[in-house]
């Protein structure tokens, strides 16, 4: 049976997270620069989240929760993940303590970088995920959805990788990896419902 | 048999065979690309799926504006791999009927079996398709037959095994088929491209003096303002 994963920012949320944190915060240019050069694979991952955490170490954990809370999500993905709850994972760099709680609700199992944190206030990164790795503890034939460049190492291995461009173009080492690409989200879960 | 309408148009190759250097999907037969031709057969059909390989990103972006909701398949072996591979790739995750095109199939649609599409052989290299009937029941590149196998064809996706060359030897196993006769024109040499762009000119042009013809049978309103 397939076990499906999803990434979270840009994939099952309608907008990628950190910029919508930093515009919330004011910090927008800053955090979009970066995303978008992580995204295109030009920035590796882990130096990445080390510069948006240090930018947004400012902002309570509890503010950035709230605007994670607010971000519009692909609900007919979500509808596919409700009815396949048993069967989807979320795999996240993003830190625990900002998306957990929003992750928690659409799924049960779910990776991410982990943060260190006194109260509310952000001190640093305890790990950073590696979704390479992260993949390796599911069982079993497994279908990736994602579109970053921190996805690769998922749709190195998947049975079926979907690169997913609903919201922007798909990274193009994803492109060399993935075996779709898939533009629309209703198509997205006819094709996610012929493989369940 | 229940077939449902999932149409897999194969657009991976290099058209080494034309000599263009674009895919074949990308060439443009007066003045749309061959892709384009196709997708104005498939307004209907909801779910399209292409498979691409050679010049993936161009034909990708052509297809988007007008089909955003088109499933696109990778063949990244696409220079070693023929069309069976690429059919392959897209009917393994494939539920039900599919309807293969290496290029007016609403009969396959409703023809509730697998079947198979011929035209009348005048391609530079066809494949012959020998019949039995209404049925196809062998192919032979050497035995020559009044038609050719067009490369349109109605089959279970369970039926497409993994076979990395071309597709016929995939279809061939499940002859005898049903043939659908068809209005086609196949394309695989520069002799082939030239006689496309006649045929499709008379297309145009009889197209052309049909919505004459219906117009001056139901002449439109007159707007007097």
């Amino acid at each position: 049976m397939r076990t499906f994963l999803f990434d979270l920012d840009g994939t099952i949320t309608k907008k990628e997270l950190l910029p919508e944190i930093g515009r919330a915060c004011g910090l927008y240019k800053e955090i979009a620069a970066l995303t978008r050069e992580t995204i295109a694979g030009s920035i590796p991952f882990h130096e990445s989240i080390r510069r948006r955490v240090d930018i947004l170490k400012q902002v309570p954990i509890s503010t950035v929760r709230k605007i994670v809370n607010s971000i519009p999500l692909n609900e007919p993905l979500l509808q596919f993940i409700r009815e396949h709850r048993n069967r989807c994972v979320i795999i996240t760099g993003n830190l625990d303590v900002w998306v957990k709680e929003l992750c928690s609700r659409i799924v049960d199992r779910v990776f991410y970088s982990e943060a260190e944190a006194d109260g509310d206030r952000l001190i640093g990164l305890r790990s950073i995920l590696n979704k390479a790795d992260a993949v390796k503890k599911i069982k079993g034939p497994i279908v990736v959805v994602g579109e970053g460049n921190n996805d690769v190492g998922m749709f190195e291995v998947a049975e079926v990788g979907i690169a997913c461009g609903s919201l922007h173009e798909p990274a193009s080492s994803v492109m060399e990896r993935a075996t779709h690409v898939i533009y629309n989200d209703a198509t997205l879960c006819t094709f996610l419902k012929q493989l369940s | 048999m229940h077939f449902s309408k999932t149409v897999i148009i194969n657009c991976a190759g290099t058209g080494s065979r034309l000599g263009l250097g674009v895919t074949k999907a990308l060439v443009k037969i007066k003045g749309r690309t061959l892709i384009d031709w196709q997708l104005d057969l498939l307004e209907d059909v909801p779910d399209v799926r292409i498979v691409v390989g050679f010049n993936a990103d161009q034909l990708i972006v052509h297809v988007r504006k007008r089909r955003p909701d088109v499933l696109f398949i990778f063949n990244h072996r696409y220079m070693d791999t023929g069309t069976g591979y690429s059919l392959w790739l897209a009917a393994r995750h494939c539920t039900g009927g599919i309807i293969s095109l290496d290029g007016d199939f609403r009969l396959f649609f409703a023809l509730q079996e697998p079947c198979i599409g011929i035209s009348s052989a005048s391609s530079e290299e066809p494949l012959y398709a020998k019949m039995n009937g209404d049925h196809v029941t062998a192919f032979s590149f050497k035995e020559k037959s009044n038609f050719e196998w067009n490369g349109i064809v109605k089959t279970h996706a369970s039926s497409v095994h993994e076979e990395r060359g071309f597709l016929y030897p995939i279809i061939e196993k499940q002859l005898p088929l049903r043939a659908v006769n068809m209005n086609t024109c196949e394309i695989d040499t520069p002799k082939d491209f030239n006689r496309a762009v006649d045929w499709i000119g008379e297309y145009m042009d009889k197209r052309a003096h049909s919505r004459l013809g219906a117009q001056m049978k139901h002449p439109s309103p007159v707007n007097h303002g």
